[in-house]
């Protein structure tokens, strides 16, 4: 998981559902601790999004989806972000957990 | 069909122009659903056929994205992820997190703006190409629910 803030655990599980998520690895082309770190996610039903991201998400939803989409881009012009590097490319990645750990490196953030 | 006003539509008219086969995932996804993330890049889940592939390619290109030219399909078809170039990227997928064009197509949702409808992933698939452990992409998908709860209630 393309995340520095992870933790490194040993656990004890019955070999069917080690099976399970096998399977479930393979079938979803991810990690085996993707999966389990998707199973407790839907598990957690207390998780909710901050107070401002829902007013700005009830802001967002006033707008049709044309508006959004001017919204975005306009904010994407004037946005300081850093640039990506290089300025010009063309890049190929084998699998899509090296594209996202590229795209964590190219923006610098996160 | 007169100039369309944002960069998105004005691709997505020429992919659509070429019959690609696509679906549009990331940032761009996120916009139409309903969360004003800032962003030009577009991400692209296609069909992963060099026929395909170099309907897509010849899409961009007419939209001014010029590596699409030097880039050959077979090997974007083979690739999972191939990046072009820069204002706005264009990222073409082949595969997302475990999420294929082939089942993205299906529970795809056409939004039309500009006059150019735009084959939008599902927010299920959506939510499941952001469990990338990242701190905003957790965000995004909480807010994903939250408009998921909207739509089905």
């Amino acid at each position: 998981m393309p995340n520095s803030a992870i933790s490194r655990i040993s656990i004890t599980l019955p070999p069917e559902v080690l099976a399970i998520a096998d399977q479930l690895a393979r079938a979803l082309d991810r990690p085996r601790s993707w999966v389990f770190a998707e199973a407790v996610r839907r598990f957690d039903t207390t998780a909710v999004p901050s107070a401002d991201g829902l007013a700005r998400l009830e802001a967002d939803l006033l707008l049709g989806a044309e508006d959004r989409v001017r919204a975005a881009e306009a904010a994407a012009g004037l946005a300081s972000e850093p640039p990506r590097l290089p300025t010009d490319q063309i890049l190929a990645f084998n699998r899509f957990e090296e594209y996202l750990q590229w795209d964590e490196r190219s923006r610098g953030r996160r | 069909m007169s100039e369309p006003g944002t960069v998105l539509a004005s691709v997505c008219l020429r992919l659509n122009a070429e019959a690609a086969r696509y679906v549009l995932i990331g940032t761009r996804a996120l916009q139409l659903w309903g969360i004003v993330a800032p962003g030009l890049d577009i991400q692209l889940l296609v069909e992963p056929t060099p026929a395909n592939v170099e309907r897509v390619l010849r899409g961009l290109r007419r939209a001014g994205c010029r590596f699409a030219r030097e880039w050959l399909a077979t090997e974007v078809a083979n690739r999972q992820v191939t990046v072009l170039g820069q204002t706005p990227q264009v990222d073409i997928l082949t595969v997302a997190a475990g999420v294929h064009f082939r089942h993205a197509v299906l529970a795809a949702h056409r939004f039309v703006i500009e006059g150019v409808t735009i084959p939008t992933a599902s927010i299920e698939d959506l939510i499941t190409i952001r469990q990338t452990g990242r701190r905003a992409d957790a965000e995004q998908i909480l807010l994903l629910e939250a408009i998921q709860r909207r739509t089905l209630g």
